[in-house]
């Protein structure tokens, strides 16, 4: 799967998020399908990739989202960090890793967003309720949907698997 | 990181708003495609087989449902203010005079913290930060929180970060009708001693001059509270269905007044 494939799809999938998602909300909620596609292309296509993907991919969700423009671009940065951790090792888990990394990232996301918006003088967002409400399930959702991404993006990148892969 | 924080200072202070316009531009013909395949998936989704007839039917009485509560509520609410007016002063009523602009939802923000909608109109088309958005039938769906050019962003009144002044119309009870993560409404700072039941409904009371006395929120549907409470615990339903909107009104007359503390 070329690198090139990612941008628009990453555009799309933020389109869908947009357009699409909230039509098949569940509970009021939605995965973000940006950021399990960041955190898949990281672990299966490795961090020369998706070190220019995240900006973009934050920058495609900022000009979707009711936020300030800028604010899913620092949302989605500490995969950047995650990136440095997983370099670290030397061997990965795969699937598990990716459910791992979505798991730490959506935490990571909801917080900056919720950050962005308290420094912003908005009022009324409790980090607990947050966290139990919105967090948790959401993260949920995106471990649902990182499991067919993963499997599209590996299965198109046969050239890059290594042994210890899923 | 650093470039985050830039476009967000740049966002601050509108500088930002020629790419946000232009990329609006530039996707809207695509979401409207991608909305256009992805509503009948919705709807076969939400109503298979022929639950489909029923559901619209279902979906004409909940508008007239609407339509008429927010009638009774209008009239109570008239005649209620009449007796008052006639005792004070000669004031018109606010909500007669009132100009609207239709809009389209075109996207909601991904974001699950938010509760706000993307509407087709803009600055170009009048639309200022502030004004007040209805349902068709009147009943208060949000506010205007921020304009671009060709489109702007509504927060809704079931976000987290929306408080409207509000009174049980029956009791004349006061309180602030606040959103939550949960998609529902509470109505904070209702004295203990408000004679407050379910099925009351809860209407806009104007005070603080951030909406017009009168446009219906919704019905209660719980009073809770211990007794040493200093206020009551009051959830409301919103009467519109928030989830499923399409068309908006936009009220363009109203300017929000900002109240100062003397």
């Amino acid at each position: 799967m070329s690198f090139y494939v990612a941008l628009p799809l990453l555009l799309l999938l933020a389109l869908v998020e947009a357009v699409v998602e909230p039509m098949f909300r569940i509970a009021g909620l939605q995965p973000n399908l940006v950021l399990a596609l960041l955190t898949v292309w990281l672990i299966v296509r490795g961090q020369n990739e998706a070190f220019f993907l995240i900006p973009a991919g934050g920058l495609f969700l900022g000009l979707v989202d009711g936020a300030p423009l800028g604010t899913a671009l620092i949302a989605l940065a500490p995969l950047v960090l995650l990136q440095d951790i997983r370099g670290s090792q030397l061997t990965e888990g795969g699937l598990v890793m990716a459910l791992i990394f979505v798991v730490i990232m959506t935490f990571a996301y909801h917080v900056t967003y919720l950050g962005v918006f308290i420094l912003r003088g908005e009022s009324g967002f409790g980090v607990i309720s947050a966290a139990t409400r919105v967090i948790i399930p959401t993260a949920l959702l995106n471990c649902v949907a990182v499991i067919p991404l993963y499997w599209v993006v590996n299965m198109f990148s046969g050239e890059l698997r290594r042994p210890g892969y899923i | 990181m650093t470039a985050g924080l830039i476009l967000i200072a740049l966002s601050g202070i509108g500088l930002t708003r020629p790419v946000e316009n232009a990329s609006y531009q530039l996707l809207s013909p695509l979401e409207t495609l991608l909305r256009s395949l992805a509503e009948p998936i919705a709807n076969v989704v939400t109503n298979y087989g022929d639950v489909k007839d029923l559901t619209a039917q279902n979906e004409q009485l909940r508008a007239e449902n609407e339509r008429l509560n927010s009638e009774i509520a209008r009239l109570r609410e008239d005649a209620t203010q009449r007796e008052q007016l006639e005792r004070l002063l000669n004031v018109k009523n606010a909500l007669k005079d009132q100009t609207f602009a239709t809009g389209h939802i075109f996207a909601r923000d991904p974001s699950n913290l938010r509760q706000v909608i993307a509407v087709d109109l803009g600055s170009n088309d009048g639309i200022k930060k502030g004004m007040p958005v209805v349902t068709e039938g009147n009943t208060l769906v949000g506010t205007v929180t921020r304009v671009e050019d060709s489109y702007s962003w509504v927060t809704l009144v079931t976000d987290v970060d929306s408080g409207v002044s509000a009174l049980v119309q029956e009791s004349r009870a006061q309180g602030v009708v606040s959103g939550g993560y949960n998609r529902r409404l509470s109505m904070e700072f209702v004295s203990q001693g408000s004679a407050v039941k379910e099925g009351d409904t809860v209407i806009t009371s104007g005070l603080g001059g951030g909406y017009p006395a009168g446009l219906v929120i919704g019905k209660v549907t719980g009073v809770g509270g211990e007794r040493q409470d200093i206020f009551r615990a009051v959830t409301v339903e919103p009467l519109a269905s928030l989830s499923k909107l399409e068309t908006v009104l936009i009220m363009t007359s109203f300017t929000p007044k900002k109240v100062v503390t003397p």
